[in-house]
């Protein structure tokens, strides 16, 4: 184990990569703290870089990124009310109110330390019991494994917001899409049409560009909505002293174990995370009344809990090769672009690439101290760029990314289909996520759903009575009634 | 919106049932076990055109209701010619890569789509659209190797004296 932590430490410690986990960082507080951009989007725009670097400078750089995203949200939501990613939704409720009252920067400096918090212990959990988990997982088979992807695939409920019969749609969509080109247990060609472009099925990683990215673009070419041009003057963080923190450390406890737990749970994410974790520093608290006027306790709660669902959900992606999260699902594909495979074999083929990725996620969220301390200052600046000139310039990004994976044109045309259907989605209120979500586990879902059925002799009820798919199998079912019955807040549901 | 939604609802129906009579091609191919390559497709295909009926129906019923919604559409007219504009410039694009080259191409297509996007400022334009092209090009020819598309002819000529 010592052998493996040094080689982690050796791959992580050196300039090179120091340098790619801090730009990670930076660039993941800035896309997070911009209102339509995000680290998901970010991410998958990401990947055909990562494609060049080694498969731990990519891996470093994504999980960097996802890190910084999820705190940046909170900076446009303490300044202008409006929650740069979803994940930031709840930190508007005190953190707004506080930055009215003129404390923009106490409130700032809050978020940015209690997302650092948040963040260090959920990599430590995750640290902690993705070794332990992974383990666990070599034993699975095929009714177990699609116990699992079912139960992922109760993300999408989660996802639906108020739109649930939507949200099921868009991800039907997406296993539907991957079921395009060979049959995996056959061999038959499906839905290729008698072409050869296809026959190789639809790379996710250009659909993920184009839904999330070139959906964007044709969305505001449409509504050609200019960005509000805000004045700001002196924007800066002002970190809280050592015992104000102190103050808070049963509440910065609760909403990490909270954030960390909701994080690792396949069925929901940081979003929850955030609201769960405020809801409970609510009920906690001896002056409830308080919440929703400006206190540092309301930033503190979900800023913690969002940032530690970043840990959490990276561990059913490393152990069990299932995302926890949009953005998790993503970064499959940084994974896939190296040749490999997330799951439990990694554990033991390439442990130092595992404790490597762990490394670099504690040194994300200890960057982002810094980060946060930076991005706020330039942060004026850089919401002065005009999405008439970011608009083209993502565009053709986003295009070179898609087709520098295989250099295939068929690529471009799959990024461009699935950025029309991203536009109707986005016009008609159809989440993106779970159509991603469903692309990535349709392979998964399908080929463990027909090959264990083929093992317990065609009979469905047999995975129920396989006692770890069978419990897998309840949870699945309890968080989709869950998902279905709890009553959501307002912001939430406006996602 | 409503309409809109009633529309989608019928092209997800539609393609779907589309969708469901090509992956019965597939039946009779289930040589190694009883779910062949047809069942999970026509599976997901049956849910699909199930809930859209339904989104559609609860669409309809909303329209129903919310006769006030019947002016919408006439101010996005401009936005419309806008986006099929806008889906028309990345259509060439695709079109015309392999043939012209990225390097020539993509500074023309940059320009063009940030003036479709509002902007006007010349200076801005034309000094983005030229600095992205070259760090694109650098970045992906000289640090990733990705061979970018060169063009042909006299675009091809011109693409070799940078990549």
């Amino acid at each position: 184990m010592l052998e493996v932590w040094l080689g982690a430490i050796q791959n992580i410690f050196n300039p090179f990569t120091l340098l790619i986990i801090w730009g990670g960082v930076l660039l993941g507080v800035t896309l997070g703290s911009v209102p339509g951009l995000n680290s998901t989007m970010g991410t998958a725009l990401l990947i055909p870089f990562t494609f060049a670097m080694s498969p731990i400078n990519g891996l470093a750089l994504l999980s960097a990124v996802y890190c910084g995203g999820t705190y940046g949200g909170s900076i446009s939501a303490i300044l202008f009310n409006v929650p740069g990613a979803p994940e930031a939704s709840a930190t508007v409720f005190d953190g707004y109110e506080m930055a009215k009252k003129g404390r923009a920067a106490q409130a700032l400096g809050y978020a940015v330390i209690c997302s650092c918090l948040g963040g260090i212990f959920s990599v430590v959990i995750m640290t902690l019991i993705s070794p332990f988990l992974a383990k666990i997982a070599l034993t699975f088979s095929q009714p177990e494994y699609f116990a699992l992807a079912i139960t992922a695939l109760t993300l999408i409920a989660s996802l639906g917001g108020k739109g649930l019969k939507k949200a099921m749609i868009a991800g039907l969509f997406g296993l539907l899409m991957a079921t395009v080109g060979i049959d995996p247990m056959t061999g038959d060609p499906r839905f290729t049409f008698g072409g050869k472009a296809l026959i190789g099925g639809i790379n996710f990683i250009p659909a993920i560009i184009g839904a999330f990215a070139v959906g964007e673009i044709l969305a505001r070419s449409e509504s050609r909505i200019e960005q509000k041009e805000v004045f700001l003057s002196k924007i800066s963080t002002k970190l809280p002293k050592i015992k104000e923190i102190i103050k808070m450390k049963w509440l910065v406890l609760r909403s990490a174990l909270i954030g960390t737990w909701i994080g690792i749970l396949p069925g929901v994410g940081a979003t929850t995370a955030a609201f769960v974790g405020y809801a409970e520093a609510v009920r906690w608290s001896k002056h409830p009344e308080k919440f929703g006027t400006g206190i540092p306790e309301g930033i503190a709660a979900p800023e913690t809990a969002n940032n530690a669902a970043t840990g959490g959900a990276m561990v059913p992606l490393l152990t069990l090769g299932i995302p926890g999260s949009a953005t998790t699902a993503v970064i499959i594909g940084g994974f896939l672009v190296h040749g490999l495979q997330p799951g439990p074999m990694l554990f033991i083929n390439q442990p130092k690439l595992m404790y490597s990725i762990f490394l670099a996620m504690l040194l994300a969220n200890t960057l982002m101290l810094f980060a946060g301390l930076g991005v706020a200052k330039v942060f004026s600046n850089f919401r002065r760029i005009r999405y008439s000139i970011l608009g083209p310039c993502i565009f053709i990004f986003a295009a070179i990314g898609s087709y520098g994976i295989r250099n295939d044109p068929t690529d471009l045309w799959i990024m461009f289909f699935f950025g029309v259907i991203g536009y109707f989605m986005k016009k008609y209120n159809y989440p993106i996520a779970p159509m991603i979500i469903g692309l990535v586990l349709g392979n998964l879902t399908e080929i463990s759903l027909r090959r264990g059925m083929r093992m317990v002799d065609y009979d469905l009820s047999a995975f129920l009575f396989r006692p770890i798919a069978g419990i897998i199998l309840i949870i699945a079912v309890i968080s989709i009634l869950y998902s279905i019955i709890r009553k959501k807040p307002k912001v939430l549901e406006e996602d | 919106m409503l309409k809109g939604e009633i529309i989608i609802s019928g092209v997800i129906f539609g393609g779907s049932l589309f969708l469901f009579f090509e992956a019965k091609k597939f039946e009779g191919h289930d040589v190694y076990a009883k779910l062949g390559p047809a069942y999970w497709p026509e599976l997901l295909l049956i849910c699909l055109m199930v809930l859209s009926a339904w989104v559609a129906v609860d669409a309809f019923r909303e329209r129903k209701k919310a006769e006030s919604e019947k002016k919408e559409g006439a101010t996005f007219d401009r936005g419309k010619v806008r986006l099929l504009t806008a889906i028309g410039f990345i259509v060439l694009y695709f079109l015309l890569i392999k043939m012209i080259g990225f390097i020539t191409l993509t500074p023309f297509f940059l320009i063009a789509f940030m003036y479709l996007l509002g902007e006007r400022k010349k200076g801005w334009m034309i000094g983005i659209s030229f600095g992205i092209t070259a760090l694109i090009v650098y970045v992906f020819t000289k640090a990733m190797y990705v061979p970018l598309p060169r063009g042909t002819g006299i675009f091809l000529t011109f693409s070799q004296f940078f990549y």
